[in-house]
């Protein structure tokens, strides 16, 4: 199989691919080309780009001995100060810098979007593709199963998941939204699958002799892939926020890690004296949700063939 | 269409015990001794014990438990609190509470929604349309909490419109702006899809076709441009007032609203997994329900959908 795999198609069933392969651009270069004239898309590639590297290099923006007390980062005697020179963004109730802190919570906030968002969408594919391809009663079993987990509300079900569980770091919030989110990716893969499988290329692919795990890989998933980056972009902004939501109930991360979520909780109760502590965790993490959005939207009017003129 | 109804009925129960054994499952099953569980945090009582093994039938193999905890919710028995109070007692108090607020939240969501969707999609491309799509973006983003604490800043406390917190002004003036913080994010939707489904039905052939019979403006928005586009409307809304209902939990919470969202708060605090489950459960089967009538509700508004 993986021999068939990386060997170059024949021309011939290159050419019966409905132009998918022989075509001068690749669906996704295509996309490409359409996105580098995006505004849109630039003003979120920007401030994603910014996000990504503030997780990613924390230490270039901020110094890490600020966000612990054990290194002599917090002062209470400094406590809620509105942002100065000293500290850009105040201190928070226990007299932290609020700047190091917002800093050093991106990497967790990303870190969950970014898992969670990979291991839905590779999740949801592959049940999508398999239910919709064979149909049948691995179909029938694999759609009331997908009924299930859709029948879970997502906050509801992952009140009840983190109540009942405790995992270590970011993983329980991921476990969460991987075993409630995969379902909608996978509703969508099916569709598109159904609707490829009965498609000329797929029946002279067959007709070829293509096996059916061949005829899945290089001709049915490829039509799911678009729809897949779209959906897959966009939850991941709804996954970095529902990390927050998360932390602010208190089920996400649990001390000493903290987010811009755990930021949020712990500054419910000093939000009305001293604004700044939850304006700055929260105004990064709506930017950075926004953006994401904007991503997704930009990305998808990009695949989407339709909307070009 | 009876039998269409009778037959989404007959689908919706793998899907109901399937989401509820999950869920007792998880709760009751997974974090090992499910004394422990029950009553983590407290001081173990032999007789507290006793009652427990008594209540959740532990003793029975799981599947029984499971069925036995089933029929005790469906004659309306959800167990006790750990102060001993049953948990239907918590339920006729907080529920009604609950119901006020996801009402207003959704005549919200309808009234604005739908409305600035039209006008929305009435004048693309100018101020409206851009300045209605960017505050829908800003919706979608700030999670409900960061909107809830700005707003209840802004208008409770600097502006001093209404009580930032509380239901002593009673219903609908204390429900307002909760009721707004929890539609926020759907209203965006709603606006969002009654433009995208508005501007699709303007270009479409049977909308031309109406206009080139002469027939008035008002007449084609009303009998065909919107009553098309609001089936995908109806189906978001219909999922969505029950999620309202889950959504709650962190509304109720900032707002100070003695419904079953700030209960179910202040029970996954205390790990009080009999009340969790319940109010989860409850939810689940809403959730279950108005899909089922969003499916009914479709043939009535789409003549094309048949029912065999």
């Amino acid at each position: 199989m993986s021999e068939s795999l990386s060997r170059p198609a024949p021309a011939v069933e290159a050419a019966l691919e409905g132009g998918d392969t022989s075509a001068p651009r690749s669906q996704l270069g295509d996309a490409w080309h359409d996105l580098r004239h995006s505004a849109l898309f630039w003003v979120s590639a920007v401030i994603i780009g910014a996000v990504l590297a503030i997780a990613a290099f924390p230490n270039a923006f901020a110094d890490a001995a600020k966000t612990s007390a054990l290194t002599g980062g917090c002062d209470f005697a400094d406590f809620l100060q509105s942002p100065s020179e000293a500290h850009w963004f105040g201190t928070d109730q226990l007299g932290c810098d609020i700047y190091s802190f917002t800093i050093f919570g991106a990497r967790p906030s990303i870190a969950v979007g970014l898992i969670a968002a990979l291991l839905t969408t590779v999740l949801g594919t592959v049940v999508g593709v398999i239910s919709g391809y064979y149909g049948g009663i691995v179909d029938s079993l694999l759609s009331r199963l997908v009924d299930i987990f859709f029948g879970l509300p997502l906050l509801l079900g992952g009140i009840v998941i983190l109540s009942a569980l405790t995992f270590p770091s970011i993983w329980g919030v991921v476990f969460v939204l991987v075993i409630l989110g995969w379902v909608s990716a996978a509703r969508l893969v099916r569709g598109t699958t159904i609707e490829a499988k009965n498609q000329d290329f797929v029946l002279a692919a067959r007709a070829l002799g293509a096996t059916n795990s061949r005829i899945m890989w290089r001709h049915v998933l490829p039509n799911a892939v678009g729809p897949s980056i779209v959906v897959a972009v966009i939850s991941l902004g709804g996954y970095i926020g529902a990390e927050a939501t998360f932390s602010y109930l208190g089920l996400g991360l649990k001390d000493p890690d903290f987010s811009w979520g755990t930021m949020i909780a712990a500054a419910q109760s000093s939000f009305f004296q001293a604004p700044w502590t939850l304006l700055f965790p929260a105004g990064f993490l709506t930017v950075t949700v926004l953006a994401v959005i904007l991503m997704g939207e930009a990305v998808r009017d990009g695949l989407d063939p339709k909307s070009r003129a | 269409m009876g039998r269409y109804a009778l037959r989404r009925l007959l689908q919706m129960i793998p899907v109901f015990f399937g989401t509820t054994f999950l869920l007792y499952a998880l709760m009751f099953a997974l974090p090992g001794n499910p004394v422990g569980a029950l009553t983590s945090g407290k001081p173990k009582n032999p007789a507290y014990i006793a009652y427990i093994i008594d209540q959740f039938h532990i003793n029975d193999p799981f599947i029984v438990q499971y069925f036995k905890y089933l029929q005790g919710i469906f004659t309306g028995d959800f167990g006790k609190t750990f102060n001993g109070v049953p948990v239907i007692d918590i339920f006729t108090q907080r529920w009604p509470v609950t119901i006020q607020l996801s009402v207003v939240a959704f005549t919200f969501e309808i009234v604005i929604g739908i409305a600035l969707g039209i006008w929305a999609a009435l004048r693309k491309n100018k101020v409206v349309d851009h300045s209605s799509l960017a505050l829908t973006l800003v919706l979608i983003a700030a999670p409900v909490f960061v909107l809830g604490y700005v707003l209840q800043w802004v208008i409770g406390v600097k502006l001093g419109w209404v009580a930032p917190a509380g239901i002593q002004d009673g219903f609908p003036k204390s429900y307002l702006l909760p009721g707004f913080v929890l539609a926020a994010s759907s209203l965006a939707f709603v606006l969002r899809l009654t433009r995208q489904s508005l501007l699709e039905a303007f270009g479409s052939d049977y909308v031309r076709t109406a206009r080139a019979k002469g027939l008035p403006a008002t007449t084609v928005m009303r009998k065909y441009s919107l009553r098309n586009s609001l089936i995908p409307v109806v189906t978001f809304l219909g999922a969505d007032f029950a999620t309202l209902m889950g959504g709650a939990v962190i509304t109720e919470g900032i707002f100070n609203i003695p419904g079953i969202g700030q209960q179910l708060y202040q029970s996954i605090r205390l790990r009080e997994s009999v009340v969790v489950v319940g109010i989860v459960t409850v939810l689940i089967i809403v959730y279950l329900l108005f899909n089922l009538i969003v499916d009914i509700l479709y043939g009535i508004l789409d003549a094309r959908i048949r029912y065999e």
